[in-house]
């Protein structure tokens, strides 16, 4: 964490020479934080530039010993979700990233996001914020709004699921 | 498959994704963001504008009208209670289990709780959470157990120091029934909100409740419930859906000892409860849920534990009847860890024993 304190520190004196270190250290979380919402890997990947560039653009409020993670997320998470609404505009659909989505081959898709498919939204969404992101569940509460209690109770129904089918993919 | 092996299964195949890196694109798009700017702070200055100031003539009429108008009459609509008879009741069963709890421990302070340890291979953070965890298994017993409308009764009042009587019952796991009995007086506040102040009474014990709420919302309720000796529960109640949400914070000679957040759904047969422990000594999160296996009921808990490190792993509560008197048989399982067995005191309703519990390793 000392590590991440130092790259932020340059980061907000617009030192961009260890952003690359940055990016290693979080991508992870951008990605997964995005692609729970979007279902899409290209337009999650898409997005988590405009992530980034809008982390770097309000660097500023980024308070010291914020959990960065947590904070690229929530970022991350937001943009997922105006990009839903925005195309959803358009799409008009009830199964909107269904539709929009590029179309990929079930067996060349990762096992991860097959493994997510088991999931209801907001079960996809709890698991890979704690599971994948490391969030604590107080955080993944206040990051979507839902009380504590109901995030455990997702979060443990989810895991019920993928234990009796989480095998398939060992 | 066991939770820590998803967990690591989960964790693994998402490092397998390859994520393309974008960095360098990044840091051409970040080379022209605009250099942060230092603003530098300007005296400040107090200029009404007009029409600042014709909106704070308008708001200090309104200000006036409303000082020095007579107090109109308003037709007097009583506050209902109806359909707030569950939420008092499940606030009150709740307030109650709980503050019968911090009583034992009071009681029980100075006793020698008797560990009688293996050696474990590595330290066990659900053992030292396991105490507080056993102080809430008699409010989930009864949640589990009862009537979803806790059998409620509204009554005549006999007793002439109240004007409403309630009565509810609850039924544990082994389908003994306590019953409640709360007397009350209520006092309307303006045309919705209204305060209740009486006693709930279980059996030989008695303790003084104050409630607010409010009939425009009645799927919310503020509770306090106190012991003469400085011990407080107070309680924050929503219905949100069909979710009982609860914020309890509990006091010990008016200090705040433990504040947790509580929650409460049934669906169908499954009912299911969680608990997050949100300060004190105590932490972690436990969902519960109610089974039966061999037409005997008990409780499954699943938890994990976040500090600097963090634990995962299952809970089995079964009740052991002997001799006319009944225990907790607690299976600890912790994931990647030696499953233990810790035997608890089952407190009886409505009063409470002493909370000695026997820690046992088990090898399976």
């Amino acid at each position: 964490m000392d590590q991440m304190i130092v790259l932020i520190e340059q980061l907000k004196r617009r030192d961009y020479t260890s952003f690359d270190t940055f990016y290693q250290l979080t991508k992870n979380q951008v990605f997964y934080a995005i692609v729970s919402v979007v279902k899409d890997k290209n337009l999650a990947e898409d997005l988590m530039q405009d992530t980034y560039m809008k982390f770097l653009e309000n660097i500023s409020n980024f308070k010291e010993g914020s959990n960065v993670f947590a904070y690229l997320s929530r970022i991350g998470r937001n943009l997922a979700i105006d990009t839903y609404h925005q195309r959803k505009k358009i799409v008009q659909g009830d199964e909107l990233f269904e539709t929009i989505a590029t179309p990929e081959v079930e067996e060349d898709r990762d096992d991860i996001f097959k493994m997510l498919d088991l999931l209801k939204d907001d079960e996809r969404e709890i698991v890979t914020l704690h599971v994948i992101n490391d969030l604590k569940f107080r955080e993944i509460s206040e990051m979507i709004d839902k009380p504590l209690g109901t995030v455990l109770w997702i979060f443990n129904k989810a895991i019920k699921k993928l234990k009796e089918r989480a095998g398939d993919y060992l | 498959m066991k939770k820590k092996e998803l967990i690591q299964l989960i964790k693994t195949k998402s490092e397998q994704v390859e994520i393309r890196d974008f960095s360098k694109e990044i840091i051409e798009k970040a080379k022209h963001l605009p250099k942060p700017e230092v603003i530098e702070k300007t005296r400040f200055s107090f200029r009404l504008k007009p029409y600042y100031l014709a909106t704070l003539g308008v708001m200090l009429t309104v200000i006036m009208i409303v000082l020095f108008t007579p107090d109109t009459p308003i037709n007097p609509i009583d506050p209902t209670l109806e359909n707030m008879d569950q939420v008092i009741a499940f606030s009150t069963l709740t307030s109650v289990s709980l503050i019968q709890t911090i009583d034992t421990d009071l009681q029980t302070e100075s006793d020698t709780v008797t560990l009688s340890h293996g050696n474990p291979p590595s330290p066990r953070m659900i053992e030292n959470q396991i105490t507080d965890i056993t102080k809430y298994l008699d409010m989930m017993e009864k949640l589990f157990g009862s009537n979803p409308d806790f059998d409620i009764v509204l009554e005549d009042q006999t007793n002439p120091m109240y004007t409403n009587r309630m009565r509810f019952k609850t039924k544990d796991l082994l389908e003994e029934e306590v019953e409640y009995a709360i007397d009350f007086n209520q006092t309307n506040i303006g045309i919705h909100d209204f305060v209740i102040e009486g006693i709930v009474v279980i059996g030989e014990y008695a303790y003084p409740i104050y409630a607010s709420g409010s009939s425009n919302d009645i799927d919310t309720l503020e509770l306090e419930i106190e012991q003469e000796n400085g011990n407080q529960i107070t309680i924050h109640y929503e219905k949100i859906l069909e979710v009982h949400d609860f914020e309890i914070k509990i006091y010990q000679d008016d200090l705040l000892i433990q504040e947790v957040n509580f929650t409460y759904q049934e669906q169908g047969e499954d009912k299911q409860a969680t608990l997050d422990f949100i300060y004190g000594e105590t932490v972690g999160s436990y969902t519960f849920q109610l089974d039966v296996e061999d037409q005997v009921s008990l409780i499954r808990i699943t938890y994990d534990i976040e500090s600097d490190e963090s634990e995962s792993g299952e809970i089995v509560i079964r009740i052991r009847t002997l001799l006319g008197n009944t225990s907790y048989v607690i299976l600890v399982m912790p994931d990647g860890g030696i499953p233990f067995i810790i035997n608890s005191q089952r407190q009886i309703r409505p009063m409470h024993g002493n909370h000695q519990m026997i820690y046992e390793n088990l090898t399976i």
